[in-house]
């Protein structure tokens, strides 16, 4: 840094450009304080080059007048008194240095670079809207007053300096170091040098702020996005500018490309750089044959623009998004812009922050990538051709699908209306261009809060659909099973109902509307019994109730229902509702009326009474008159005894014989009809106990045969009648014995079986056997395969044994291999699961 | 019963063979009784209440015979009567029948039958029977004093 003395020094060796004539007199004028404008416009008359120069700064400010200036006068009123005497000084200096001792400083070059950059700054500040226009332009025209400083009070050593810089320029670097070689000579460089002048020039800080960093505005510690960070990266766009105007051929190209970004990141795009640029060419021109400068050629600015392609690696990346925590979540981003340089340069901001970057040209472009690349923020520039950002915006809105898309519109200028416009279009948020990477970091922030909320809430609304769908589905499938449920339960003969604890009907089925004989279902729900049936009845059914939830059991009842004048009989099993906690909700029903099976009972009854009507009439009725024939016929044999001859005796003998017979079939026909009619309930019983029962009955007949008994097997508890399983063996064995050939010593063998659910019981013999067509005949009724003089018998045996084989469900059935050749009787019955 | 006198007897038997049989059976066993018929249980409970002119000599029986089934009153309904009958319950009432179903055996024992005796079908058989009969009624048991 330059030491005051050090500039003390430099200036009191009168080397320093300063103003002089007309200028001086100008200036000593400005600091009067009762100076007027007629005054100064006087003096400046006096230099009619100086005269000229103002009118045109003037001009060149209030271009929305109606009214061009053309005086001295008029200039000094729209310029102001402090503008008025900078623009004095610097349009003095121009004139007072237009050569000088350094050759290696191209004086005429000098002045025609700062005039473009003075104009430059001016149409920047124009077209942004910044600042005051001849403040930037006399920053611009003096802003490198340093170096001529330089050139002037160190004529030999700068020029040293300036080859030096010019062989690294030529070698490498279009941006060579040259305030470095300064130092390196001077101990400062030309910025301090000129930032010490324009303070002694008395011009207010800013402008020695800006004067000292304009080349490097990143140092300036200014706050950014503030008026004086603007004025001074104007002035920084401005001076670069006029180097890449000035840069050799071979550096331009690199040079422009840099241009572009730093226009772009002060919100100046390319179309607005192109026009501005050869505007100032243009104006320039205009100022080099007005102060007698010679202006150097160069193409059309736009030309220049065109030609320099744009690519991330340009970009030198000072610039970069905020990393804050949020960026972790990284978002898919629609960048819609039209031109080119602000798109890269976002692009590659948000990339180089972790995000996935789609780009667009413009709104219809945009809105057929939404589709694609799915984004979850958009950021749209508004004014783009076709297209622009509101009506983009607006449409994006239409679509519900893309509702909860972030959507920023970047506006180059904030005014409330546009701000309204934008917010009623749709958008989200707003930025105002030039884009701050800070601001967009912190407004990309906010939006990934909201898009992280929002998908968390579309998360949230997308299970809640799912719930929902799932739970429509479910009401669904239990409305359709409801429906079958209750179609099974209004097509079932039994009434069905469902009560709660206090005995209200929630719900019944079609046979109960029915038999109460109501018409809606409606009609009996919330009632109790005693809304239906008398009151002896009703407090019938509600004792019941209470029973059942008190006890938790089904219970069973059979009942006569008085119901009008036909009485019912209804068949009820009760149960109690119990839920999982094992709290009781109410009873449920299933009732029907058995009315016709009690009848059929009854008539069931009555068929019995019958039969035992029948019995009694073999027993009783038919054995009576039997009676009498038998009896009288003998008493009639007896009381003519002696006066019959043996055959008529014989007359009487078969007689008597007959009806002796007719009473033992009687008897034996009872036997049978009785057999499963007896109302002993089947009991476990011991298998062999039973048999050893029947054998004891058959002890004379087997002793008197001297038959040989062999009994195998396993004797299984059965569950059966006691007497007519010890009938059925009683027969099977007394057969084996009764039937036994002559001269052949009976031998029987009992077995038991206890298989599979059943049990089995076979007699065999070496009788006299079966003829095997006759096999089937054997277990008729008063079927006889045998002579009844040579076998006694009532022909009743085995038919009794089948029935009662039948009577359990059994079945029985004889093998022989023919007469004489023995025989095998076996019965199987089967056995219910036996609980221990 | 009184030594010096035959033992009187009411058979009730609606079948007049049958009855018929029963006084053969009797002289064949040679018993000497005193035996009056009545038909049904209303007759035999009119001789036994005396009623009517028929029987209003009627003399009151050490036994009964009784057959069960019978036009008008049957045995067993005329059982119930007189063994609820004060003056009537101490007469012993064998019931002599052709049934041999249970339920009349059941029946007769529980309203209060002496005895149940099945009538054979052989002459000599029921012979016996009465003849058995006899000697058990006659000659074994004492018979409550009648009061006439």
């Amino acid at each position: 840094m330059i030491s005051h003395s050090k500039f003390e020094e430099i200036k009191a060796g009168g080397h320093l450009p300063s103003p002089k004539g007309v200028a001086l007199q100008v200036i000593q004028l400005t600091h009067k304080d009762d100076v007027t404008n007629q005054e100064i416009a006087h003096a400046i008359k006096s230099d009619p080059a100086l005269s000229g120069r103002i009118i045109k700064v003037a001009n060149s400010h209030v271009a929305y007048q109606t009214r061009p200036v053309v005086s001295v006068v008029d200039a000094v009123a729209v310029l102001g008194l402090s503008s008025v005497r900078q623009l004095a000084l610097g349009l003095s200096l121009m004139d007072g240095n237009r050569d000088g001792a350094c050759k290696q400083f191209d004086y005429q070059r000098f002045w025609a670079r700062s005039l473009l950059t003075a104009i430059t700054a001016q149409n920047l500040v124009l077209h942004s809207g910044i600042g005051s226009a001849e403040e930037v332009f006399i920053l611009g025209l003096l802003g490198q007053t340093g170096a001529l400083a330089l050139a002037t009070a160190y004529p030999q050593k700068y020029g040293h300096v300036l080859d030096r810089n010019s062989r690294d320029a030529v070698a490498a670097n279009p941006d060579s170091d040259l305030a470095g070689l300064e130092n390196a000579e001077f101990g400062f460089d030309h910025n301090q040098l000129t930032r010490a002048m324009v303070t002694d020039w008395g011009m207010p800080r800013v402008f020695q702020e800006i004067a000292l960093h304009h080349e490097e505005p990143g140092q300036s510690g200014f706050a950014e996005g503030g008026r004086d960070w603007r004025l001074l990266n104007v002035l920084h766009i401005a001076d670069y500018f006029s180097r890449v105007c000035f840069a050799r051929e071979q550096h331009r190209r690199k040079m422009v490309s840099k241009l572009i970004l730093i226009a772009t990141r002060m919100g100046v795009e390319l179309d607005a750089l192109a026009k501005l640029g050869d505007k100032s060419v243009g104006e320039w021109r205009e100022w080099c044959k007005l102060c007698g400068i010679r202006p150097v050629e160069m193409p059309p600015f736009a030309s220049l623009l065109e030609a320099v392609p744009l690519t991330p690696d340009m970009l030198d990346m000072e610039d970069k998004l905020p990393v804050g925590k949020a960026t972790v979540y990284n978002l898919r981003i629609l960048l819609v812009e039209d031109d080119r340089a602000v798109l890269l340069l976002l692009k590659t901001l948000l990339e180089n922050a972790g995000h996935t970057v789609a780009t667009a040209r413009n709104g219809v472009e945009a809105l057929s990538l939404i589709e694609k690349s799915m984004p979850q923020l958009i950021i749209t520039d508004w004014i783009m051709p076709g297209m622009d950002g509101i009506e983009f915006c607006k449409a994006v809105r239409q679509n519900p699908a893309w509702r909860n898309i972030y959507v920023f519109i970047m506006t180059s200028q904030e005014s409330t209306d546009r701000l309204v416009e934008a917010f009623e279009a749709g958008a989200n948020d707003y930025m105002t261009k030039p884009i701050n990477p800070k601001v967009l970091g912190a407004r990309l922030r906010a939006g990934q809060r909201v898009v992280q909320l929002q998908e968390e809430m579309e998360f949230d609304r997308q299970q809640l659909h799912k719930f929902a769908d799932e739970l429509a589905a479910f009401n669904h499938r239990l409305r359709k099973s409801d429906v079958s449920m209750r179609a099974i339960l209004n097509n079932s003969p039994y009434m069905t109902w469902l009560k709660d604890t206090e005995g209200r009907y929630i719900k019944v089925n079609k046979a109960y509307i029915d038999y109460v004989r109501l018409q809606d279902i409606q009609q009996v729900i919330g009632k109790t019994d005693f809304d239906f049936w008398p009151k002896k009845l009703a407090e019938k059914h509600r004792a019941d109730d209470v029973e059942v939830m008190a006890s938790r059991q089904q219970k069973h009842i059979e009942e006569p229902s008085l119901d009008g004048d036909n009485k019912h009989w209804i068949e009820t099993f009760k149960t109690p509702v119990i839920d999982e906690n094992g709290k009781v909700l109410g009873t449920t029903g299933f009732a029907r009326d058995i009315t016709k099976r009690k009848e059929h009972e009854e008539e069931l009854k009555r068929s019995n009474a019958e039969l035992e009507q029948f019995s009694y009439a073999v027993s009783h009725d038919m054995r009576q008159p039997l009676r009498m024939i038998s009896s009288y016929l003998q008493l009639l044999e007896m009381s003519l005894d002696g006066q019959l001859d043996s055959e008529k005796r014989s007359y009487f003998d078969f007689a008597i014989d007959g009806a002796k017979r007719i009473d033992q079939m009687l008897v034996a026909l009872l036997e049978y009809s009785r057999v499963g009619r007896k109302n002993e309930p089947s009991t476990w019983i011991d298998s062999r106990a039973v048999l050893d029962e029947a054998l004891q009955f058959l002890q004379p007949a087997i002793a008197e045969a001297q038959a040989r008994l062999v009994i195998t097997g396993d004797w299984s508890r059965i569950f059966a009648d006691h007497d007519e399983i010890q009938r059925l063996i009683q027969n099977l064995i007394g057969n084996a014995v009764k039937f036994r050939v002559a001269g052949r010593i009976p031998e029987i063998i009992i077995s038991s079986e206890a298989a599979k659910n059943e049990w089995r019981l076979c007699v065999a013999d070496n009788g006299v056997g079966i003829i095997p067509d006759q096999i089937k005949r054997l277990f008729q009724v008063f079927q006889r395969l045998q002579l009844r003089t040579a076998y006694e018998g009532n022909g009743i045996g085995l038919a009794l044994c089948r029935k009662i084989a039948e009577h359990h469900q059994g079945r029985i059935w004889a093998e022989s291999a023919g007469e004489g050749q023995g025989s095998r009787f076996c019965v199987v019955l089967p056995v219910p699961p036996q609980l221990t | 019963m009184n030594k010096n006198r035959s033992p009187r007897l009411l058979l009730v038997e609606d079948e007049p063979g049958d009855a018929r049989l029963m006084r053969l059976a009797m002289q064949k066993s040679g018993y000497a009784v005193d035996l009056h018929d009545a038909s049904d249980g209303h007759e035999a409970l009119r001789f036994l209440q005396r009623q009517g002119e028929q029987f209003a000599d009627a003399p009151r029986p050490d036994l009964i015979l009784l057959d069960m089934k019978m036009p008008g009153q049957g045995g067993l309904e005329f059982l119930e009567i007189i063994k609820q009958d004060e003056n009537l319950c101490a007469i012993p009432v064998v019931v002599v029948t052709t049934s041999a179903l249970e339920a009349d055996v059941f029946n007769a024992y529980r309203l209060g039958a002496a005895g149940y005796v099945l009538k054979p079908v052989d002459i000599n058989e029921f012979v016996a029977v009465i003849h058995d009969l006899g000697q058990y009624w006659f000659k074994l048991v004492r018979l409550p004093e009648n009061q006439e």
